[in-house]
């Protein structure tokens, strides 16, 4: 029997995770990295008006997550912004949340993400976090097998091979993988597909970082607290105006200060690679790139930046991909992780 | 274009065969419709479809979508390639 492999990449901003898969054809969904608490497992909206959340337990409490979250949380507090986020309830619920959205009651392999600076130090507890029961709600449970963990942007570059066909030379080049997401600057040097440790790393300064800068600059323009995020996020990667106090504004003056934190980020970066004539390939992906691109250009003027489709789930189809050959190659032979839970289809 | 095409545009006339061997994919598509109006129906559809796509208007549609499949030319590798993605981080 085929095993069954799923992934989870758990961001700041946004769950990313695939619901079907079949060789290279991999399905995704994401819904936002907001987790709303309740004491009981009832939706905040009537049962007439049916929205796409779920309770997860956690605990004593109850944390509701799933694409229209937004209608019912209270963002402001319940977003995780920090280095222990993986050990929080919410990081739970978001996880579970996505497990209750595959549809299966057991997983042979889950493969989820890391910040790449927190990778070696979180590894072992959230793999071991990841394996095991997991209550969905209304007395639901998946079972995952075996949980592997590995550095997000390892994920972007699997995927990165697999779109441009480079999975026959991948293993002798060596690439630089940049992903600016919601909280963390994220870049990851790998000598085929490894990761080299000593110039890979991340730092808090993703896209919330550029929004909370912009809104400062806002607020004091304006002589009134602004913290309208999504607001500022939309217009930045659209470039339509914002609506204040019932008048479009204009940021472009502000534009400017938005591209010194990436430029600033690129920067720091740049003093960690040792031989940047070496690689190969530089991917750019993530959900900040649009704002990054720029930067990342002026750093690496001789190299061509490459960009991936849908640059929000390059990660977890690459974390996808990488589990699904790893579970033919490392674990149907043995069939040891198979747990003893029937797989099969949640109603 | 002079501007007598774009003023009288006469309708263009084409009489023409097409074998198997010269578009297998296309002759197959047509030979399931009898002789007539709904074979060239389908050619005109299939034609005009092609300049949309040849104009980009269909990837246009397709990149809003944040669901889209991987494109079928991905490749899947194996394990001796993305197993190192598992394999302990080089110190050095």
């Amino acid at each position: 029997m085929e095993l069954i492999v799923r992934a989870v990449d758990v961001g700041s901003g946004n769950t990313k995770f695939v619901t079907a898969a079949a060789g290279t054809d991999i399905r995704c969904a994401s819904f936002p990295s907001v987790a709303y608490p309740s004491s009981d497992d009832s939706p905040s909206w009537p049962a007439s008006e049916r929205k796409k959340t779920v309770c997860i337990p956690i605990g004593p409490l109850f944390y509701e997550v799933g694409p229209d979250v937004s209608l019912a949380a209270d963002t402001f507090r319940a977003k995780q912004l920090h280095d222990e986020y993986t050990e929080t309830p919410e990081y739970m619920a978001l996880l579970r949340g996505a497990l209750s959205m595959m549809k299966v009651s057991h997983i042979d392999l889950l493969v989820v993400g890391l910040p790449v600076a927190l990778f070696a130090v979180k590894k072992a507890a959230l793999e071991k976090a990841m394996t095991g029961r997991h209550g969905i709600g209304g007395g639901k449970v998946v079972t995952v097998g075996k949980a592997m963990a590995v550095a997000q942007p390892q994920g972007a570059l699997a995927h990165f091979a697999s779109e441009h066909q480079k999975m026959a030379i991948i293993g002798n080049e060596q690439s630089l993988i940049i992903d600016p997401g919601s909280r963390t600057f994220d870049w990851l040097v790998a000598r085929g597909m490894r990761l080299v440790q000593k110039q890979s790393y991340s730092f808090n300064r993703g896209m919330s970082d550029v929004l909370r800068l912009l809104a400062a600059e806002i607020t004091k323009d304006i002589g009134s607290p602004y913290r309208d995020y999504d607001a500022i996020d939309l217009a930045l990667r659209t470039g339509k105006q914002p609506m204040i106090f019932q008048k479009p504004y204009d940021m472009k003056r502000l534009l400017p200060l938005a591209e010194t934190v990436a430029e600033q980020a690129v920067s720091t970066m740049k003093e960690w690679i040792e031989a940047p004539h070496s690689l190969q390939n530089i991917i750019l992906v993530g959900g900040g790139a649009f704002l990054f691109r720029k930067a990342v250009k002026a750093a690496f003027p001789k190299h061509r930046i490459h960009e991936v489709k849908e640059p929000m789930f390059a990660n977890v189809r690459g974390f996808q991909l990488a589990g699904q050959n790893y579970a033919r190659s490392s674990m149907a032979a043995t069939g040891k992780e198979r747990a003893q839970g029937v797989s099969g289809e949640i109603e | 274009m002079s501007t007598d095409h774009v003023k009288d545009p006469k309708p263009i006339r084409l009489v023409f065969e097409l074998a198997r061997a010269d578009h297998p994919r296309l002759y197959d598509e047509l030979i399931q419709f009898h002789k007539g109006t709904k074979r060239v129906n389908r050619l005109r559809v299939l034609a005009y479809d092609g300049l949309l796509a040849q104009s980009g208007v269909f990837a246009e549609m397709g990149r809003g979508s944040p669901h889209l499949p991987s494109a079928s030319s991905a490749q899947e590798g194996n394990g001796d390639i993305t197993n190192d993605l598992f394999a302990p981080a080089i110190d050095a």
